[in-house]
């Protein structure tokens, strides 16, 4: 903001011009009467401007009259401290080129009042506080965002320079979102899905009560592509974790919305052969993230309408993308029949990487019909 | 660009910091929504299965 300094020249000057242009205006309105334009109102109208609105109430009736005796004492008395202020609102005023925000108060005022506006400003300025708190909070912060505009304009370089700050913003909220964001409310939303599979067999299972355990593992029908035919849990994931399992391993159908994709010609829970199943490692609500932390013996268990097939992790090995016999019936072994249930569960390696896939096998151990219960297998794993 | 947004919001500055804040809200949602699953349908390169 202006300083002592550059206040102390201008005043005169700029007051000057202010006077001429308030008359100019006043005279062209018809408003100002001969005897005011040439009193002595010449020396000091620089006033005027700054405190336009509150002028025509207070404006006594014969203020013309006092104005020629008061307003020179009182505006050498205030000296000091006028300059700090008025030039400042003064150059302020009018660098900003409009001259119609002091007219408010003479345009809403009568003819008979119009006068007052000038006479009164003077008595009050240099004096009261409402031009202090009028004129250097409002009209000096008015300018200065116009004194500004020329540096506003607007500007190829700048305009390009927004666009990449706001590309990058975004790429760094989609990688968020990817990355956080996103897989917490997909991992979220499987586990939901998952747990409402449970409550939705279990209320069929009470409403028709199947067999208890007689030793016998049935066989599951071939899920047809998309379709969600049981639950993938595995304690070692988490106590709520559970992710739905669609038949097929394309994305758009089965990996992408539904989370575990079986793959179509491997064999299904509980027969002799291999269990395959494909799911994300990272986004899409990574049903697989942690299959790298799986110990030996860890409970892999798919839960169907029927009930749980519990399988126990065995190994994990990484492949080439193109290995496909770790799909055989005996995983990379060609041409040899099963006499095992095993599960396969394949994802990418490393996180976020396409070039390497990890495996990890699981062996059949067991069947639990729904109407015994959840198996034991699915209690949580500590440590 | 943003100067411009700034100039054309209405009112003093509270309210103009409101209606940015309701802007940016409508512009995360609709992201979130549609422009960032869009994204990733095109970018996605995440591959889980094994394949010939």
């Amino acid at each position: 903001m202006s300083s002592e300094s550059d206040g102390t020249i201008p005043p005169t000057r700029a007051a000057r011009r202010a006077a001429e242009r308030a008359a100019a205006q006043a005279s062209e309105r018809g408003t100002i009467p001969a005897a005011d334009a040439d009193s002595p109102t010449a020396e000091a109208p620089s006033f005027v401007p700054v405190t336009p609105p509150l002028n025509p109430v207070d404006a006594p009736a014969d203020a013309p009259t006092a104005v020629p005796v008061e307003a020179p004492e009182a505006a050498t008395a205030d000296e000091p401290e006028a300059p700090v202020e008025d030039p400042f609102n003064l150059e302020a005023f009018f660098s900003a080129g409009r001259p119609d925000e002091a007219a408010p108060g003479p345009t809403e005022t009568t003819p008979a009042e119009a006068e007052a506006p000038l006479t009164v400003a003077m008595l009050v300025t240099p004096s009261a506080e409402p031009a202090t708190a009028g004129g250097s909070s409002g009209s000096g912060r008015r300018p200065g965002r116009r004194r500004k505009r020329p540096f506003e304009g607007f500007s190829i370089i700048g305009f390009l320079g927004e666009i990449l700050l706001t590309a990058g913003a975004l790429m760094l909220l989609y990688l968020v979102w990817q990355l956080w964001y996103n897989d917490m409310v997909e991992r979220g939303q499987q586990d939901r899905e998952a747990a409402s599979l449970t409550e939705k067999w279990d209320a069929e299972e009470s409403a028709q009560p199947g067999t208890p355990n007689d030793g016998v593992v049935p066989v599951i029908a071939a899920p047809g592509d998309g379709e969600i035919f049981a639950t993938l849990r595995i304690p070692r994931f988490g106590p709520d974790y559970g992710a739905p399992l669609a038949g097929g391993v394309s994305k758009a159908k089965t990996l992408d919305k539904a989370g575990i994709g079986h793959y179509p010609d491997t064999q299904l829970p509980g027969q002799a052969g291999n269990f395959a199943v494909a799911g994300h490692r990272n986004t899409h609500g990574a049903p697989l993230n942690l299959v790298a932390d799986l110990r030996v013996g860890d409970a892999i268990v798919i839960e169907t309408r029927e009930g749980w097939f519990t399988y126990r992790y065995r190994n994990s090995e990484y492949v080439q993308p193109t290995a496909v016999d770790v799909l055989n019936p005996v995983p990379r072994e060609d041409s040899v029949a099963a006499t095992q249930s095993v599960i396969t569960l394949t994802s990418c390696n490393p996180k976020m990487s396409t070039a390497e896939r990890i495996i990890a096998y699981g062996l059949f151990e067991s069947f639990t019909p729904r109407a015994d219960g959840a198996p034991t297998s699915l209690t949580p794993t500590e440590g | 660009m943003y100067a411009a947004l700034w100039r054309i919001l209405p009112g003093p500055v509270w309210l103009r910091i409101i209606l940015l804040l309701i802007l940016i809200g409508v512009a995360l949602y609709a992201l979130v929504t549609w422009g960032f699953p869009w994204v990733q349908s095109i970018v996605d390169n995440q591959e889980v299965t094994i394949e010939q």
